[in-house]
């Protein structure tokens, strides 16, 4: 009896001690399983809440501190990768157009493989295209290929002040135009339109190669000047309802101004596919998405008018 | 003559019901002439976790033109009964439908056009996973006119009304009678008063005797450990699930196979079919046993020095502490507030697999600790927060463990089932297991049917809800807390409302106040408003038909006892969407448990199916009638006993207790299918 009893505690405590070690065991034997040629295996997961792709493992435990670094990712010429994706929360879609890598979409709960083997040294930008949440534009990173000076690990809070969304709201009642402006970071207008509207941000494969500045929107809608752009701001202000007037004080082109006014809205609340510059290529990673539904009339008039106020006419004059 | 005039009440209280039930049947057959078909344009704007609007409401005939957008992440649109999912991407005006009947790729689209051709409740869900709450993501689409819930409503009041006229008829035919012959009583209701407690009560099948396989099982001595040890690993797995696996909770098997799998067994079938089964292969208790006990297997037994040798006295050896449990908290009060508390988190409880983890690791230290202080399973009986709604449900269930023949009992000296022998261990649950005569308590541990000296103890199969007495307030308030943990979870979880879902998912979204506010009127909900209108509505009983000599109490346990089945059929109402709606991502974690890439079984890549979605509501309307009828039942016999058979009394605790009791289901009914 006593030995029974011995025995059946012993196997009790093997079995458990099995029960913890074996789904580790298991993974290990069924990831290098799933990796017949050897390949060197980078794993990245998208994390919407902080907007980044990671190579850090994120597990339900680590998950709610919601800090990983983004991957900065360094290969050797001509070394196949074998690139498992995975997501931590939502839909996300993995793009590296320069490596021909993708789009992908990576549903939460599968593990999307790909392999590739990058040819020419460089240092190539990847992307979420699947919009993942506030901080959907910022989920990007690089995978330097090849003997690269200085590893580009991208220093994103100096970059850009990394994911606008979640800094918190400004206290005071903010100005028109500074309302404007403040959208304009926060919704991450200007992770593509750069700092101050001032683009010059690469778009692969893009028809104009980099995302334009938006600083001479005033020009574009045709506003002769300061005084123009200031009545313009103040009809956008006021919620004017600009379809039914045919005439405005003060703005001599009243009226093309007010068909570049919609086309700029449509632009916004539609968006707008980026052109390829060369069609056989991937396509550019960067497009205007609709902001429809997401931001209201009077926001999107807050940010055209923070745009028109970017104008630097002085230089007009020289 | 007596018969004659039975079956003519009966058939006039069934014309009552059926005459109640006709307007909504009238409304569907005029509406089928006249329909003048509109068309209906309407945008939906899906963000975490809801959609705007949250309810739809078009005319049977319709031509419904809808437009999605989505204002965060991608989500999903699943219409269910219309054959449609869609795929939202935000950013773009375009969306992606596909039929799921056929499967096949989304193809893009600028809206989705149908016929509401069906009457009814249609719940569009979310198929994209996108976020915490997910699984949770719904809203609904309402054709009416609604014959579902208009049918169901009415019968409901048909029932009460019919109920009302049967206990009406009864009354004056036992007036009639008393007066000529005091000495007749009421032939039908006399059955349902003996069916009650005791051991030898009628209508009950020794199960033992029928499988005598199952008792030889029963009384081995390996017999519990070998139930247990596996849950107990297979728990540990989902432990580990919960901290390393991945934090998509639909993904985990932490969650799914607790709060989806576990959850509807337990409801469904574990407790009104076996009891506490649960308690017999619990895992949480199993490690503070073992040490407790020192043996996995055999009792270990007191032992004195007789001259040269050491006699075994008969009572078990334990180690740890083995203090008593107060006095004063030997009731189920902790297990109630306990059960509250968990349950007002319950949002981050079934979404988070780290959050669950943590809750049920904690309940296992808990156990074990306790395990080493106080005696025997103290935690089970008066801290689990499981322990307490199988408490109350376990009353209803078709098993019982009980003593052949009291007689026996009665003569043993020995006692060995309460003491242990060195047969068995004695009653962990502190009970006299040769008295038994409810299940409350009884873990079904069957550790008295091996200690049992006589082979006087088995396990009986009896109708449903044959226990009948509540022991205290504690246990009627449990009832009550059931009822609205259920009202609350049907609300949050399968309503449209994403304010609740935003408030109750309060981590994320930081409302803490509003957070506050809810979990405040839940708790008084539960603790105060149910109890006090529920004791209201009793207070009239006796108000009109007078306390018949017995305490308040007394009255108004015996009337909370039907709220037991109540309960449990509502829940069950509310779990059949959680499994019906959510089991295929029982297949997909039981290929990859923790969401590592896993495909054990070939089915890991499953999509997410909704198992006949459109048909919930009816199975959920005909579990809330039928309960509805069982329990207006229950609500005559108990208040019968309570203040005599079909007497004045009796009519006037019936009455309005049924009325609330109809409330309460018809408001289900409108959450379920309205």
């Amino acid at each position: 009896m006593k030995r029974t009893e011995l025995g059946c505690s012993l196997g009790a405590v093997f079995s458990f001690v099995a029960v913890i070690i074996a789904p580790f065991a298991a993974r290990h034997r069924w990831e290098s399983g799933s990796n017949p040629g050897g390949d060197r295996v980078i794993t990245l997961t998208g994390v919407a809440s902080a907007g980044v792709w990671t190579e850090q493992e994120v597990t339900a435990w680590n998950y709610p501190g919601r800090r990983f670094a983004p991957a900065a990712l360094l290969v050797s010429q001509g070394e196949t990768i074998l690139l498992k994706l995975k997501s931590a929360d939502v839909v996300h879609s993995f793009y590296c157009p320069a490596l021909g890598i993708g789009p992908l979409d990576v549903y939460p709960g599968k593990i999307v493989s790909t392999k590739f083997t990058a040819l020419q040294p460089g240092v190539f930008e990847y992307f979420c295209l699947a919009m993942c949440g506030e901080c959907h534009f910022h989920m990007k990173g690089t995978i330097s290929v090849g003997e690269v000076a200085t590893p580009a690990v991208p220093d994103f809070e100096a970059a850009t002040p990394h994911c606008a969304a979640i800094s918190p709201l400004p206290p005071e009642p903010l100005g028109f135009v500074e309302k404007g402006k403040d959208l304009f970071h926060r919704t991450g207008c200007s992770s593509c339109h750069g700092r101050e509207a001032r683009g010059n941000v690469p778009n692969y494969n893009y028809v104009k190669k980099v995302v334009p500045a938006l600083t001479t929107m005033a020009e574009k809608m045709l506003l002769q000047d300061e005084e123009e752009v200031d009545i313009m701001k103040d009809l956008l202000e006021n919620r004017a309802d600009l379809d039914t007037m045919d005439y405005a004080e003060g703005i001599s082109q009243f009226l093309r101004v007010k068909a570049q006014y919609n086309a700029v809205l449509d632009v916004i609340l539609n968006g707008r596919e980026a052109a390829p510059l060369d069609s056989q290529k991937a396509l550019p990673p960067l497009r205007m998405p609709s902001w429809y539904g997401k931001l209201n009339a009077g926001e999107i008039d807050a940010i055209i008018a923070y745009l028109l106020s970017l104008q630097n006419w002085e230089k007009e004059i020289l | 003559m007596d018969r004659r005039q039975n079956s003519l009440e009966i058939a006039a209280a069934l014309l009552i019901v059926a005459f109640a039930c006709s307007p909504p049947v009238i409304t569907h057959l005029r509406n089928r002439s006249e329909s003048r078909p509109n068309i209906r344009r309407i945008e939906v704007r899906a963000r975490q976790y809801a959609f705007s609007p949250s309810v739809i409401r078009v005319t049977k005939g319709d031509r419904v033109h809808l437009r999605l957008i989505s204002l965060d992440v991608v989500h999903g649109f699943f219409l269910e009964g219309h054959d449609i999912d869609a795929k939202i991407e935000p950013g773009t005006r375009t969306i992606r439908v596909r039929r799921p009947s056929v499967g096949g790729t989304y193809e893009a689209t600028d809206e989705i056009v149908f016929t509401a051709e069906r009457t009814g409740k249609f719940r569009f869900r979310c198929s994209q996973t996108c976020g915490y709450l997910h699984p949770f993501m719904q809203g609904e689409l309402i054709v009416t006119p609604n014959i579902l819930f208009s049918f169901s409503t009415h019968a409901c009041i048909g029932l009460l009304a019919g109920g009302w006229f049967f206990g009406l008829c009864r009354y004056r035919r036992k007036k009639r009678s008393g007066e000529s012959s005091p000495s007749a009583g009421n032939s039908s209701d006399h059955h349902a008063e003996n069916s009650g407690n005791g051991p030898a009560a009628p209508r009950r099948t020794n199960l033992l005797e029928k499988v005598p396989l199952l008792k030889w099982f029963f009384q081995r001595r390996w017999f519990q450990a070998s139930v247990v040890l596996p849950n107990f690993l297979v728990f540990t797995m989902f432990l580990l699930a919960g901290f390393f696996g991945t934090p998509v909770g639909n993904r985990n098997i932490s969650i799914i196979f607790v709060w989806i799998l576990w959850w509807f067994l337990l409801i469904s079938i574990l407790v009104p079919f076996g009891s506490r089964v649960w308690c017999m292969v619990c895992p949480f208790p199993f490690l503070g046993e073992w040490v407790q006990r020192g043996a996995l297997l055999y009792p270990r037994n007191k032992t004195e020095r007789v001259s040269v040798l050491r006699k075994n006295i008969g009572r078990n050896s334990y180690f740890g502490l083995n203090l008593s449990w107060p006095k004063k908290i030997s009731n189920i009060w902790l297990q109630n507030i306990g059960f509250l508390l968990l349950c007002t988190f319950s949002t981050l409880l079934l979404t988070r697999p780290v959050v669950s983890a943590l809750v049920l690791m904690s309940l296992l230290v808990m156990a074990f600790v306790l395990s080493l202080i106080f005696k025997q399973r103290a935690f089970c009986k008066y801290i689990c927060p499981v322990g307490g709604f199988l408490s109350l449900f376990s009353m209803t269930s078709l098993i019982e463990v009980r003593s052949k023949e009291g007689r026996i009992c009665a003569q043993c000296a020995t006692k060995g089932c309460f003491t242990g022998n060195e047969r068995g261990w004695g009653c962990p649950w502190f009970l006299f297991p040769s008295k038994l005569d409810r299940n409350n308590y009884c873990g079904m541990c069957m550790e008295c049917l091996k200690s049992c000296p006589h082979d006087n103890m088995t396990v009986f199969l009896r109708p449903f809800c044959s226990d009948r007495r509540l022991t205290g307030f504690d246990e009627a308030w449990k009832a009550f807390i059931m009822l609205t943990l259920a009202g609350a979870y049907s609300l949050v979880f399968l309503g449209p409302w994403g304010l609740l879902k935003d408030i109750t998912n309060v981590t994320e979204s930081g409302k803490w106040l509003s957070f506050g506010v809810y979990a405040l009127s839940l708790w008084s909900c539960a603790l105060v408003l149910m109890p006090l209108t529920y004791a209201g509505a009793i207070a009239l009983g006796r108000m009109l038909g007078g306390s018949g000599g017995l305490t308040w109490k007394r009255t108004f346990l015996g009337m909370v006892y039907p709220l037991a089945p109540l309960g449990l059929f509502v829940w069950i109402g509310f779990s059949v969407p959680l499994i019906f709606v959510n089991g295929s991502y029982i297949l997909n974690t039981l290929s990859d448990p923790f969401g590592w890439g896993w495909n054990l079984f070939g089915t890991a890549h499953f999509g997410w199916q909704p198992f006949v979605p459109h048909s919930i509501p009816y199975l959920q309307a005909v579990f809330l009638v039928a309960g509805f009828s069982f329990v207006l039942r229950i609500v005559w016999v108990e208040a019968g006993k309570l203040a005599g058979a079909a007497s004045r009394g009796a009519l006037c605790l019936f009455i309005p207790v049924s009325a609330w009791v109809g409330l309460v289901v018809i408001g289900f009914l409108k959450l379920f299918t309205g």
